[in-house]
């Protein structure tokens, strides 16, 4: 079964540019949203495997994304990414409940793909 | 023939002789008044049938000769005032009076009570006329008349008429003019009460729509005028009923009426204060060092501490205050006014006092002529410090721009070339994937990363444009407005010098131009621009004109503001013109330093 992802960016070419690449690599792009609000309902909704969340949002940001995220029941772990880099947001990334990095260029399946086995190898 | 000249200058022999005219009649005034008054004070003393007969006289004659000095005071000092000669004719018809009711025949008795009423309605027309001398409207005319025509005929023909004989009681007959006495109820005390009553009124409206510099030259007249026109009052209707009341009261009168020509020489010994502040100010002004000090000399100078000046910067065509704040001068109709002062035909201050000085207009032209270097040299501080605000202002606001262009260009660099740059990526990894399982899909993919690579680079050579345009630094003024024209959607009119200018006055003209063609596009629905820029003794001149709707706020929008700014930095000035309606005309002039 490939695993589950939900996509929140306010971008609509880059959703569909990471869509395109992830379901090349062997993802399931089970919801897609353009802001932090829907972005949190729609994980609620499908219970994806990761959730990957711009940090540049129109109304949340998606740090606060996360927060609620993590607040959920069953909450999906969540990888947050930006055109910047992360030293441009200090420590916020650190004492984010996020559970990872990825800057936008460096997207691809296998890094999602490694993060979910860490959760796997965790649990 | 030739016409008669415009200006008629009286020669200053004529002048003289006049004056000497006048110093005749006040001399034979003061004389017979002298006279008038060692003659009641002989009959009245001489009279041993009247009571108190020295303490009558002397109050008597004590009231013709202060009415007769303090009016022979005033007409020597103000000559075009005839309140003076009223006022010292009042004392000599009242002495008059006073003796010829003294002489003992009918006639005598006759001709008294008629001059002491007479001086009686002459008291009323001084109060009335104080202190100008002059009746202004009908109101004030009538009042007088309705007093002498009640008081010298009406109330000795119906004294007359009924067979009465005169009253004759000495100086009573002066504090209690008859038609309040004897024939109280009568036709002519009727209308003595009415216009003492249209007196009381006028005089209160008078005092009520003073402005404080006048109320400080009425207010010992008035109070002691009043007073005594009061006491009179009550003393003939209180002697009706109860003699002795009546009589004290009428002394008190008698006192109150001595009290009215010491007030008009307190308004004469006030106005004489007024002068000698003048050259007191140009004393002070000797030892004015501090800022606001010259401020409270001439507060001192004028007596009106609400006093404020405001300094003429001719650069910004406005007034500032001592610190260089701007300054509104105030609105018409208000309780304060300013006076222009003007020194060699430029305006250098205004003074925003009290309205009430602009019934001293020789006060002011003194004050402000003695002040006028000292108020040059606080405009030239003004001034500064105006223009040092305005430095600090720019400085701040050009601090700001720089700020937020910084912000624009991470802006623009965020969402624009590094947007794209992330997306080639993912492609070009998509590509990667793709060439590994189905490498035809790949070419679609490819067409589409070099579409990102061209927008990337345009969006990239704008930015870079925006910094700093390389044509204008490589090619000079000239090329770089043709490559804004060129770019420019509405038809573009120029004409530009093909020498180099210096680099800043370059840059400064490059984005004047640049600014106005996008406010152009923007907002101006213009279809035809004309850009001229000229470069002639050693300044460049930029002129922009559009025929679109104008409206354009050169203070309120920041390019706009910025862009004068700049060229304020390169001691140049920027204008703009832009009626709604009317098109758009920004005009800047540049020192090509």
């Amino acid at each position: 079964m490939p695993p589950r992802i939900v996509i929140v960016d306010d971008d609509p070419s880059f959703l569909a540019t990471v869509r395109q690449l992830l379901e090349a690599e062997g993802f399931a792009v089970v919801g897609e949203a353009l802001n932090g609000l829907d972005g949190v309902a729609v994980a609620a909704e499908t219970a994806p495997d990761i959730v990957l969340v711009d940090v540049t949002l129109p109304d949340i940001d998606g740090f606060e994304v996360v927060e609620r995220l993590a607040d959920g029941e069953n909450a999906p772990p969540a990888v947050l990414t930006s055109i910047r880099s992360a030293e441009d947001f200090g420590s916020l990334i650190e004492t984010s409940r996020a559970r990872a990095f990825i800057p936008k260029a460096d997207i691809t399946g296998q890094a999602l793909a490694g993060l979910l086995d860490e959760r796997a190898g965790t649990a | 023939m030739s016409s008669p000249p415009a200006i008629v200058s009286v020669p200053a022999a004529d002048v003289r002789s006049r004056a000497r005219e006048a110093g005749g009649a006040r001399w034979s005034l003061g004389m017979l008044g002298v006279l008038l008054g060692v003659a009641v004070f002989v009959l009245v003393v001489g009279d041993e049938g009247a009571a108190n007969a020295w303490a009558s006289a002397v109050l008597t004659v004590a009231i013709g000769w202060s009415f007769l000095a303090s009016g022979l005071a005033v007409w020597a000092r103000e000559e075009a005032n005839p309140i003076g000669a009223l006022i010292a004719a009042l004392g000599v018809v009242a002495l008059g009076g006073a003796a010829a009711g003294e002489v003992g025949s009918a006639f005598g008795s006759w001709l008294g009570f008629t001059a002491v009423n007479a001086a009686v309605a002459m008291f009323v027309h001084v109060l009335v006329a104080f202190p100008t001398g002059r009746l202004t409207g009908r109101t004030e005319r009538v009042l007088v008349a309705a007093a002498y025509a009640d008081l010298v005929l009406l109330a000795p023909l119906w004294l007359a008429a009924r067979g009465d004989a005169p009253p004759r009681d000495g100086m009573a007959g002066l504090l209690r003019p008859e038609p309040f006495g004897s024939t109280l109820g009568a036709l002519p005390a009727a209308v003595a009460i009415v216009v003492l009553g249209g007196l009381a009124w006028l005089l209160w409206r008078r005092w009520y729509w003073a402005t404080r510099h006048t109320r400080r030259t009425l207010a010992l007249v008035l109070l002691a005028g009043g007073a005594c026109l009061g006491l009179m009052l009550a003393a003939a209707v209180v002697d009706r009923t109860w003699d002795a009341g009546g009589r004290a009261i009428g002394w008190a009168a008698a006192v109150a009426f001595c009290a009215v020509p010491l007030a008009l020489d307190a308004g004469i010994i006030r106005s004489r204060l007024a002068r000698a502040s003048v050259a007191e100010l140009v004393r002070d002004l000797e030892t004015v060092r501090t800022p606001g000090a010259l401020r409270e000399a001439l507060g001192h100078a004028l007596g009106d501490p609400t006093l404020r000046l405001a300094y003429w910067v001719s650069e910004t065509s406005g007034f500032v205050d001592l610190r260089g704040r701007p300054f509104e001068l105030p609105w018409e109709g208000s309780s304060q006014v300013a006076t222009m002062v003007e020194r060699d035909g430029r305006r250098v201050a205004a003074l925003v006092h009290d309205a009430s000085l602009r019934d001293a207009p020789e006060l002011l032209e003194a004050v402000t002529s003695a002040a006028g270097l000292a108020l040059e040299n606080e405009r030239l501080h003004a001034e500064l410090r105006a223009h040092v605000d305005d430095l600090r202002e720019s400085r701040a606001r050009i601090v700001h721009a720089a700020d937020s262009e910084r912000r624009r260009l991470e802006r623009n660099l965020h969402d624009g070339a590094q947007q794209r740059l992330v997306a080639m990526s993912l492609h070009l990894r998509l590509v990667e994937s793709t060439l590994r399982t189905e490498p035809e899909s790949a070419v679609p993919l490819v067409a589409q990363v070099r579409e990102q690579l061209t927008e990337a680079l345009e969006e990239l050579r704008e930015l870079a444009r925006g910094i700093h345009p390389a044509i204008l630094s490589d090619r000079g003024l000239g090329p770089a407005l043709e490559a804004l024209a060129a770019r420019s959607p509405t038809p573009v009119e120029l004409s530009a010098p093909t020498e180099r200018l210096p680099q800043p006055v370059e840059a400064a003209i490059y984005y004047v131009v640049s600014e106005a063609l996008a406010n152009v596009a923007k907002y101006a629905q213009a279809s035809h621009v004309t850009v001229e820029v000229a470069h002639t003794n050693g300044r460049a001149v930029v002129a922009i004109a559009d025929d679109g709707v104008g409206g354009a706020d050169a203070a309120g929008g920041s390019g706009l503001r910025g862009l004068a700014d700049r060229i304020a930095a390169l001691d140049g000035r920027l204008h703009v013109d832009s009626a709604p309606g009317r098109g758009t005309r920004i005009h800047a002039d540049i020192p090509c330093i």
